[in-house]
């Protein structure tokens, strides 16, 4: 039960593809730019004078539509997302912005086209795949030619003040969301995981400005609640595009608290700010902008990065006092295929115990689901009795 | 682990004996026409699963004297790329892992042999189809994802297995696929090797291909400093002018495809992509494109077909089936020849061996025009333009989409495959196999789709 006013209307946003303020922007002359992935930077498009849309399929329930171009072997994420795209569910965008995520996703882009959808704008930023000097200057590029595609839909040229002033704004959002996101890790915890789901995708659907209210106003709220009950465990819930509140919900049922996350709609999008010190350049800008984004908490589509992210999840572990790691991974997901079998191998010698649950978009609250987070919790209440090390999957 | 390589010793002898054997290629056309093809063509058994693979591959008894005679150069070829890579791994000198997607020019800059991951299982059919099942299995077992390319995956099984040697370095591409980028991460991880991950493009325009060939300049360096040896830029160019003359056979013999009859049998050119990861610069490997490429003109000239009466031209779109080879069935059974597939139609290339920096662009060309990285590194119009010019140009009477289970990108192209085979009014046979594992579809089964979509569509 939310007993704050403005975390229920931050679940009604959530739950809806768009949001009353994502629309007044828009009558307001302000275009709406959908985007798939914390890789695409924010900051252009706010400085272009659009407002940045997360693409989400909150509220499919079908692919029907979408299965006619992919295939039952494709990502249910993508297609629950381009099925909804078909059904007229995005129309109140002005532009897209597409990248190569992933391979399913990546074909969202050809499929997008092939389909004559709208919006008539619809770029594709390549991100690429390892961190390096080499990539980064790539990346530059890319940024720079994105943020001239976006000056070309808006009308409104992006000046070297104009993007400080975007990348203030998001800084902004990415402080408050960690110290939102703090409130997880507490010894007495004031903030679900669901909840803070439901934030990141109401927060997404808004103009960053407003989000940031919203934000501030929220941590205030929640620095005065009551603790929540006690948890039967506390644990890291890692994965990829994991953001049906629900289904973290049917696990916090359980009675798994999620004490830190590490999936693409969490952390990975606001772990760390841009440097953009007063006097730069709008070339060190952008450079600054493609170093933030190239370099911050990488997904598994960063080839060369995968100590550091195990570096990560082991220290979260210890910072959180979580006592496992709950990861899941999308039905056909090739990166977390191998993703997750990093991870069993490396907590298992680090003697972390990790559940790896593998679904689909929108299976909440399966059976199957609910069976083995229930045998995971015996297992731990086992090991806190007799500390054995365990690796369940 | 014990460090056995048993298949690599296996695949070594068996390339040995077709050196050998292929001394009289007359010989082991009639061996393979009269003696093996009634026990081995139709079905694979415990008694003829070593023999058959090989029988298949080199024509099924199907083929030409000729063809089968440039065959002996394809395992010359792959006989020395066994030996130096057994060699090394015996006497535990650096030896590196390449995706199979890259070519060998700059390891042979250094003088170290290479083996790919990804063609392990593949290789490993033809000596037994149980052993690279096996792979499969181990990789899985171990905890790798079964919706995973079985490319990758059959290399991971193999090395847990002991049949590959550790590397010293491991050198892959974002591209063709996630399976690629995901799986490279647990080879690093497996081995302890690092892997210089080449991030391809995803167009093909000058800054990609710029920035393309830096990363090559990066890896030589990364891969000086790994091996603790200079490279040789002398050597490379001897690798890269025996690439140019290869290539140029492959292209023009692909070209041919647009002759009716068609002179050439794709599984030539498809060993020979297998040669461009193994044994680029091996004046063997060339001599094998020689030969197939002196067969298919004189075909040309004399304007006869590779097999005896063509009735079907069927273009394979996707990369082609492993664990057997079709071609020779759908040749004896249906006259249907295989005019081209992802890897066997190979682009003009002329890299210009004039300095270092000609070499290394003309390199990152090749590399990104390569068979399967070309179509799958970038947007769909890679995969539907070159589909386009083919069904425009070959002739084809209908395409197979062979939709590899593990090619996720190519899974999501569905219609817009569709579409463009309807727009051109070209039959099309949707398959869904995984073309590394009979456990997905097996050769039955994919004969059977094939034999009613051309019965269905009045091609037989």
């Amino acid at each position: 039960m939310n007993d704050l006013g403005s975390l229920d209307r931050l679940a009604a946003i959530a739950s809806a593809t768009s949001s009353e303020q994502l629309l007044q922007a828009r009558a307001a002359g302000r275009p709406i730019v959908g985007y798939f992935c914390s890789y695409v930077p924010e900051e252009i498009i706010t400085a272009a004078g659009a407002v940045p849309y997360r693409m989400r399929g909150v509220g499919s329930d079908s692919t029907a539509l979408a299965d006619v171009f992919f295939s039952p072997k494709n990502c249910t994420v993508p297609r629950h997302i381009f099925n909804k795209a078909l059904a007229g569910d995005f129309c109140f965008l002005d532009g897209l912005i597409f990248l190569n995520s992933c391979d399913h996703t990546r074909r969202m882009y050809d499929n997008w086209r092939h389909a004559g959808l709208a919006p008539a704008f619809l770029h594709f930023l390549v991100v690429p795949h390892v961190i390096t000097d080499l990539a980064r200057e790539a990346y530059v590029n890319d940024i720079t030619t994105l943020a001239h595609a976006l000056v070309k839909l808006t009308g409104t040229s992006i000046t070297a003040r104009s993007l400080r002033t975007a990348i203030a704004q998001h800084n902004e959002k990415r402080e408050l969301l960690r110290r939102l996101h703090a409130f997880l890790a507490l010894p007495r915890p004031k903030l679900r995981m669901s909840e803070f789901v439901r934030v990141m995708l109401a927060t997404t659907s808004v103009p960053v400005e407003k989000a940031s209210a919203w934000l501030s106003s929220l941590t205030s709220e929640i620095t005065t609640r009551p603790a929540l009950p006690e948890p039967a465990s506390r644990l890291v819930l890692a994965g990829g595009c994991m953001e049906e509140a629900e289904h973290v919900e049917s696990i916090e049922s359980l009675g798994v608290h999620a004490v830190a996350d590490y999936i693409c709609l969490g952390q990975r999008t606001f772990d760390t700010d841009i440097d953009a010190p007063a006097g730069a350049t709008m070339e060190d800008l952008l450079r600054a902008v493609a170093t933030r984004y190239l370099e911050h908490l990488s997904c598994p589509r960063m080839a060369n990065d995968f100590r550091r992210r195990l570096q990560h999840i082991r220290e979260t572990v210890a910072a959180t006092d979580a006592e496992g790691v709950i990861a899941e991974k999308m039905t056909f997901c090739l990166l977390f295929g191998g993703e997750t079998f990093l991870y069993r191998e490396e907590l298992r010698k680090h003697d972390i115990p990790l559940l790896v649950l593998e679904r689909e978009y929108g299976s909440n609250a399966t059976g199957q689901v609910t069976t083995r987070v229930q045998a995971f919790l015996e297992e731990l209440a086992e090991r806190r009795r007799s500390v054995s090390p365990r690796v369940a999957s | 682990m014990t460090k056995t390589l048993s298949v690599l010793h296996q695949l070594l002898k068996k390339s040995e004996r077709m050196v050998s054997s292929l001394q009289y290629p007359r010989l082991v056309h009639a061996f393979f026409k009269y003696l093996v093809s009634p026990i081995a063509f139709d079905r694979d058994t415990r008694f003829n699963r070593g023999l058959r693979f090989g029988f298949l591959r080199t024509g099924g008894g199907t083929w030409p004297v000729a063809d089968l005679k440039a065959f002996r150069h394809y395992y010359e070829a792959l006989q020395q790329n066994l030996e130096a890579l057994l060699v090394a791994a015996q006497r535990d000198e650096p030896l590196v892992w390449t995706e199979w997607a890259l070519t060998r020019e700059i390891l042979d800059g250094f003088g170290v042999p290479s083996v790919s991951p990804d063609l392990i299982v593949a290789m490993t059919y033809s000596i037994s189809s149980e052993a690279a099942v096996a792979y499969l299995e181990k990789a899985e077992h171990y905890g790798i994802a079964t919706e995973d390319c079985s490319s990758q995956k059959g290399g991971i099984g193999a090395f847990l297995s002991g049949d590959l040697p550790r590397p010293a370095a491991i050198i892959a591409a974002s591209h063709p696929c996630d399976s690629g980028v995901s799986l490279y991460q647990v080879m690093e991880y497996l081995t302890g090797a690092p892997v210089w991950m080449l991030d391809t493009p995803y167009y093909r325009n000058a800054d990609s291909l710029r920035y393309y060939a830096n990363q090559l300049r990066e890896l030589i360096a990364f891969l000086e400093q790994r091996l603790e040896r200079p490279f040789d830029w002398a050597r490379f160019k001897r690798s890269v002018v025996e690439f140019n003359t290869f290539n140029s056979y492959l292209y023009e013999i692909g070209q041919m495809g647009r002759a009716v009859p068609c002179p050439y049998s794709v599984e030539g050119l498809r060993a020979a992509w297998a040669l461009r990861s193994l044994a680029t610069g091996c004046p063997a490997a060339t001599e094998f494109a020689r030969q197939l490429y002196r067969n298919a003109k004189q075909r040309l000239d004399e304007g006869r077909g590779v097999i005896d009466k063509e009735r079907i031209r069927v273009l394979w779109w996707d990369v082609p089936v492993t664990f057997t080879e079709i071609a020779p069935w759908m040749a004896r059974e249906f006259g249907a020849v295989c005019l081209t597939d992802f890897i066997s139609l190979n682009p003009h290339f002329h890299i210009d061996t004039s300095s270092e920096n000609t070499m290394i662009d003309g390199l990152a060309l090749a590399h990104m025009y390569h068979g399967m990285r070309r179509q799958c590194h970038g947007p769909a119009e890679y995969v539907t333009d070159e589909l386009q010019a083919l069904i425009d140009e070959f002739s084809p009477d209908c395409l197979i989409f062979a939709r590899h289970s593990g090619c996720k990108h190519l899974r999501a192209m569905d219609k817009i495959i569709a579409d463009t085979c309807e727009r051109s009014g070209l039959p099309t046979l949707f398959l869904s196999v995984d073309i590394f594992d009979p456990r997905d579809a097996s050769e039955n089964e994919i004969k059977e789709s094939i034999a009613r979509f051309f019965h269905s569509n009045g091609l037989a």
